[in-house]
């Protein structure tokens, strides 16, 4: 093989991109050619254990030698045609000038993170871990959970120019095979370019994309993702993203927290119940709030009316233009503290809850109790954080339902809104589910929740393999 | 993009979502809150004109918003007259350029002198109008209403002592009776035709303080407060009155006045209601161990009425078999404070002797009062047809005056007295 | 795209248990004693009696034909052309209860709690949703029930149970005569009768064996929560029961200020609002059966559309109007009732007897 020529040819190959390194070795009289990307590589690997110990031989350089040489694990004989693949996925490819015969040595490194708690779920006591962008150790935090030939993970790659990793990754004999199946050939039948998040994929693989409401679980921690399995549930996890999802799901995955778990059972239903008031009071607040103020006034107890009325007196808006505008204005509150570094953000809150709020009310702008309708109803809203998104939606939907035609839209904004839930059943499993159908047995782990030694069934909202938990 | 928008369009629900929002959302944008558009109104009173042309003249105790941060209530009485009680009510919008709303309407109070015409002429709007609460207190005034309602007003801002809550104390201790609009209505429409109105009288101020008329210590503090609020309310030519609560009310008859009953001939009436046991009973000059010419005054404990009736030959005998458990709590003696504890007191048979006769010519006494006048506040109707409708109908029958039956039915009262 | 799915024994009760009690909690109780005094009490009871043999009815048709639907059943015993007309009584006796249910309620609303308002704002907020909800079919409908049904039953349970405190009064009985009860019964016959919506939809139910009396229990819950309902109001407003027409809002309102809670009747006020569109959507989704039964090859889009353009002419014409509106209920919808008191039953039954003499033949 001439390697000049090769090492030339994989480099147009890859667009002489800066990255891409090559290195030559002569030994008695052979020639070997190193070629690998300097940014997918250890480097300290390749000199050591693979550049060192092939420069010391002094031998006869042959393909087969320098194969028992390297002292890396992952060595394999590859074909001319994939080099330029390979080399991209952080391998050296070692040529010879006597053999025709091409090595890959993977010694893939690329920086991550390590496991830390996820800023979206943390919990007062359990495990901190949290996955991070790279399949290989969100594949171990699974992994080490579970010492069973029972876990399988299968690859996929979707994404033309990504070509992203997806491991689908469930307990045999407990995951409905239909339902493995199908996520793998809606998996074969996606058609993009790339897949940057695993949120790509949450649209993708929805039964209504077009849908406001979330149709397959997200979570970001191993935990977590290890209970969802075991209740049959498929996880997807897809490489560069520390978001894993689980299909089917349900809305009341929503209002469970692993930190229900890992608490007394009474706490935690209470602490259900209080979630189910957060997500009444987000969504109907403000709504219940205008639709009373400008068409009920009547059902009004007089001492509220009383407040409302000498409170309101002196704001120079009509209810609905200063609800829309104290909401209006906490949704950019909220933005700017996403998006400013932590030391701004004490900042903004102090604008926010002081000039904004209390001397906005003071200066006879807003009115106090609609600045705590709105304050109440946007607090609420992060008791189910991972509803955030739509219950926001509802919440403005519903304020303007309220303002345009009171209670009796509300209602049936209502009634809409859930009937729509109803008729959403992916991959089988009714969106809302153990409460409408209900489901006795699903409701042990409900708005209520049961010890786990009385939780013996997996869940029956969506199939599964095997219904008991226990072995006997 | 297109596509997106060929979805929207196929998704009736957002179409008309949007629909609502362009017709409705945008009106209510300009809509101002629905209290600025109505006038709450809490209290109505109700008086009578001196002049022919109108019949009657409304007075509203409106709650007026103002501009405040805390809790104020501002209360205004605003007068309209009319021919009939829709017309006054237009009136009164009229005048304060708002709709008067009921729904919040707590109190409404009739001058006596509308009552000597059958009072339902007058409440019949009040009644049929949806808007307004069933639980509405009704009351009486011995003077003008509107002066009442200034009154109410007044002892709101000075004490927020609630003309309603003393309706409600008066049920509870002295009428028996829910006084409200409803219930008077129940009363008429009901076999016996009565109901029961509460009388509250104005006096005029001169303390400034909350008077209750037969209570001096209460009055006297109500005198000493007076005095530190005088200089803001003497400011004024007007004349101000105190509400006055005697406990009194009215009797009423398919609507017509029959009389006015005293708190006391209400509390002898009480006695036939079942479950209604307060108030106190005093005996005079009691001579018996160990007490020795003293006042004992006794407050019922407990009280359990059994009642049968029985026609014997045709005419119905009410038998009522009352227990009483009374607690002794003042001994007034002659040779100063009496040294033993009365907690442990049980009564002798002479005091218990003491106790019936007293309790049984205090319920002589009211049913004198309700023979009399023949309205059968107490409900034996409804007791004796349930026992035997055939024989009271035949009984009824018998009557020359069918009003007049409480005249022919026997009572028989039997009173038993335990101690705590 | 039609979901139109089947649903199960307790889907099937709940549905059932919001028919039986929601349009008989707000009108009925006030006119039953305007009619007959306390003793309108027993109208329902004779009445339920009937409908309990109804369900019964059904309870045997879905012994004998487990999967077949309403429509196939008539035809195959009467023929088509009979079939046709059955079909479309129902559907004109469904249409005319929905224009009785949509009145009351708008009368209700438009007295309590929208001042300032008019039919359009009501049927603006009405047909979308109650479209929606039959369009998706019955099974939708039978989860969304569901899914509300403890709060609904909580409101029930709170609203008899605060209503017991404002009882203190006793009542006389023996007041009207039995023709007089006979007659209320007659007259509002029309507000009973639902049951019949179950033959409709019976292709779409799938009850096993042992869960019939999960049905059942539910018929019974419903009809003993209207018999609650209108006992505590009779007992709560006593001799003036006939001035109060909306009962259930009636006896939270009348006990408002119990316990210092403020306005307790925007609990009621929810609940039927909340039933107003369930029952609507429920009737509506009878009268696309009936529609899909006349004009089989018809797309679901033409039945939305008869269905609005009659409701809406319907309700603009029929001016709103109580006194009118209860006349309407009284004299003339009895004769639709017709319908389902007597055609219906006696279809199935001819139906049942014909099957069980083919099945005694071989």
């Amino acid at each position: 093989m001439d390697i000049k020529n090769e090492i030339k040819k994989i480099k147009t190959n890859l667009h002489n991109s800066i990255d891409v390194s090559d290195r030559t070795l002569e030994k008695n009289g052979a020639e070997i050619g190193f070629v690998y990307l300097k940014s997918m590589t250890d480097n300290a690997i390749f000199a050591d254990a693979i550049y060192e110990p092939i420069s010391r031989f002094s031998g006869e350089i042959s393909f087969e030698t320098v194969k028992e040489l390297v002292q890396v694990n992952d060595v394999e004989e590859i074909k001319k045609s994939e080099i330029t693949q390979k080399v991209l996925k952080g391998v050296v490819v070692l040529m010879f000038s006597n053999s025709d015969k091409v090595l890959a040595i993977d010694i893939l490194k690329f920086l991550t993170r390590t496991p830390s708690e996820p800023p979206t779920s943390p919990v007062i006591m359990g495990p901190r871990e949290g996955f991070t962008e790279d399949l290989k150790t969100n594949i171990t935090l699974i992994r080490r959970r579970f010492y069973s030939e029972q876990l399988v993970l299968e690859e996929a790659v979707v994404g033309s120019s990504t070509q992203t990793k997806i491991a689908i990754c469930y307990l045999d004999g407990i995951a409905d095979p239909k339902i493995v199946k199908d996520i793998k050939k809606r998996l074969s039948k996606i058609k993009i370019d790339g897949v940057i998040d695993s949120y790509y994929l949450l649209t993708l693989l929805s039964d209504r994309p077009d849908s406001m409401l979330k149709q397959i679980g997200c979570c970001e921690k191993p935990d977590i993702i290890s209970a969802k399995l075991l209740e049959g549930r498929v996880a997807l996890i897809v490489d560069g993203s520390p978001i894993v999802l689980t299909i089917p799901f349900v809305l009341l995955e929503d209002l469970q927290n692993s930190n229900d778990y890992y608490t007394n059972y009474i706490y935690s239903s209470f602490l259900r119940f209080i979630r189910l008031m957060g997500i009444f009071l987000a969504v109907f607040g403000p709504g219940v709030y205008i639709a009373l103020q400008l068409f009920h006034y009547n059902v009004l107890p007089i001492n509220y009316l009383i407040t409302i009325a000498d409170t309101t007196q002196q704001i120079p808006f009509t209810p609905f233009i200063e609800i829309l505008f104290i909401s209006l204005l906490f949704q950019i509150l909220y933005e700017v503290s996403l998006r400013l570094p932590s030391y701004l953000g004490l900042a903004t809150s102090i604008v926010g809850a002081l000039i904004l709020g209390d001397t906005g009310v003071k200066a006879g702008l807003i009115s106090p109790p609609t600045v705590i309708v709105v304050a109440i109803a946007k607090i609420a809203l992060y008791t189910v954080p991972e509803q955030n998104a739509q219950i926001t939606i509802l919440q403005f939907v519903f304020l303007v339902l309220g303002a345009s035609v009171g209670l009796l839209g509300i209602i049936g904004g209502a009634i809409y809104v859930l009937a729509y839930a109803n008729t959403i059943e992916n991959y089988g499993a009714p969106y809302l589910a153990p409460f409408s159908p209900f489901i006795l047995s699903d409701n042990k782990d409900g708005l209520l929740k049961v010890p786990l030694s009385d939780m013996t069934n997996r869940p029956k909202s969506f199939s599964n393999e095997k219904k008991e938990r226990t072995d006997d | 993009m297109k596509r997106f928008f060929k979805k929207i369009w196929k998704t009736p629900m957002v179409m008309i979502f949007i629909f609502i929002t362009a017709i409705y959302g945008f009106s209510a944008l300009g809509k101002s809150t629905e209290i600025n558009r109505f006038a709450v109104v809490t209290a109505i009173g109700i008086d009578n004109m001196a002049d022919e042309n109108n019949q009657f003249e409304l007075s509203f105790l409106t709650f007026i918003p103002i501009a405040e941060q805390t809790f104020t209530e501002t209360y205004k009485v605003i007068t309209a007259k009319g021919d009939s009680f829709v017309e006054a009510i237009d009136y009164a919008g009229q005048y304060l350029g708002r709709e008067i709303g009921l729904s919040h309407l707590r109190t409404v109070v009739i001058n006596e002198d509308l009552l000597q015409n059958d009072v339902t002429k007058i409440l019949d709007y009040l009644t049929r109008e949806k808007e307004v609460p069933s639980s509405t207190k009704l009351i009486a005034t011995d003077s003008s209403a509107k002066d009442f309602l200034s009154a109410m007003q007044k002892l709101d801002m000075e004490s927020s002592i609630k003309v309603s809550e003393m309706v409600n104390f008066n049920q509870r201790y002295i009428t028996a009776t829910d006084a409200s609009l409803e219930k008077f209505f129940k009363g008429y429409f009901s076999p016996t035709h009565a109901s029961i109105i509460p009388i509250f009288s104005l006096e005029k101020d001169e303390e400034n303080g909350i008077s209750v008329a037969n209570n001096e210590a209460q009055g006297g503090e109500g005198g000493s407060q007076g005095g530190e609020n005088g200089g803001q309310t003497g400011e004024g030519e007007n004349i101000s009155y105190n509400i006055v609560n005697g406990g009194e009310a009215l009797i009423f008859k398919n609507g017509f006045l029959k009389r006015q009953l005293s708190a006391d001939d209400l509390k002898n009436i009480n006695y036939f209601r079942g479950n209604f046991s307060t108030g106190a009973l005093t005996i005079k000059n009691f001579s018996g161990k160990p007490f020795e010419n003293a006042n004992l005054t006794f407050n019922i404990y407990d009280k359990k009425m059994k009642t049968k009736v029985v026609f014997e030959n045709g005419i119905p005998v009410f038998y009522c078999d009352i227990k009483f458990t009374v607690v002794l709590n003042g001994v007034e003696e002659d040779n100063g404070m009496f040294d033993e504890n009365v907690d442990l007191y049980l009564i002798t048979s002479k005091a218990a002797t003491e106790i019936e006769k007293k309790v049984k010519s205090n319920m002589a006494d009211g049913l004198a009062i309700m023979r009399e006048v023949k309205v059968d506040i107490a409900d034996f109707y409804t007791k004796i047809y349930n026992t035997d409708k055939k024989s009271f109908k035949r009984f009824l029958d018998s009557l020359d005056d069918k009003d007049d039956y409480l005249n022919h039915v026997l009572f028989k009262t039997r009173v038993r007295v335990y101690s705590r | 795209m039609i979901r139109d799915k089947a649903i199960g024994a307790w889907q099937t009760g709940i549905i059932l248990f919001f028919l039986i009690f929601a349009n008989k909690i707000l009108i009925l109780p006030s006119l039953l004693f305007n009619n007959a005094k306390f003793e309108g009490l027993i109208a329902p009871i004779f009445l339920f009696l009937i409908e309990l043999g109804l369900l019964f009815l059904f309870y045997k048709l879905k012994i004998k034909f487990p999967k077949e639907r309403f429509f196939d059943v008539i035809k195959n015993n009467f023929g088509k052309v009979v079939t046709i007309i059955v079909f479309f009584l129902i559907g004109i006796y469904f249409l005319g209860k929905m224009v009785l249910l949509y009145n009351v309620t708008y009368i209700f609303f438009r007295n309590l709690i929208y001042k300032e308002s008019n039919n359009t704002l009501f049927l603006i907020c009405l047909l979308p949703v109650v479209n929606h909800l039959a369009i998706c079919g019955v099974r939708t409908i039978g989860r969304t029930a569901q899914l509300f049904l403890p709060g609904v039953v909580a409101i029930l349970i709170f609203a008899v149970v605060v209503g017991v405190f404002g009882i203190n009064s006793s009542v006389i009985m023996e007041q009207s005569t039995f023709s007089n009860i006979a007659l209320s019964a007659l007259r509002h016959v029309s507000v009973f009768g639902d049951t019949i919506i179950l033959f409709l939809f019976m292709d779409k139910i799938n009850i096993k064996k042992g869960e019939w009396k999960v049905v059942f229990s539910f018929f019974g819950a419903g009809a003993a929560s209207v018999m609650a309902i209108i006992v505590v109001f009779f007992l709560s407003y006593t001799y003036t029961s006939f001035l109060h027409p909306f009962a259930f809002f009636e006896i939270l309102s009348y006990v408002k200020e119990y316990g210092g809670l403020g306005r307790l009747d925007i609990i009621s006020m929810i609940l039927i609002i909340f039933l107003t569109y369930f029952q609507l959507a429920i009737y509506l989704k009878a009268f696309f059966v009936c529609f899909d039964g006349i004009f089989p090859k018809l797309d679901r889009i033409y039945s939305v559309l008869t269905f609005n353009f009659i409701f809406i002419i319907l309700i603009y014409v029929a001016v709103i109007n109580l006194s009118r509106i209860i006349i309407y209920a009284e004299y003339y919808l009895p004769y639709l009732s017709i319908i389902a008191f007597i055609i219906v039953p006696a279809c199935c039954f001819i139906a049942l007897i014909a099957k069980w003499r083919k099945e005694k033949r071989e």
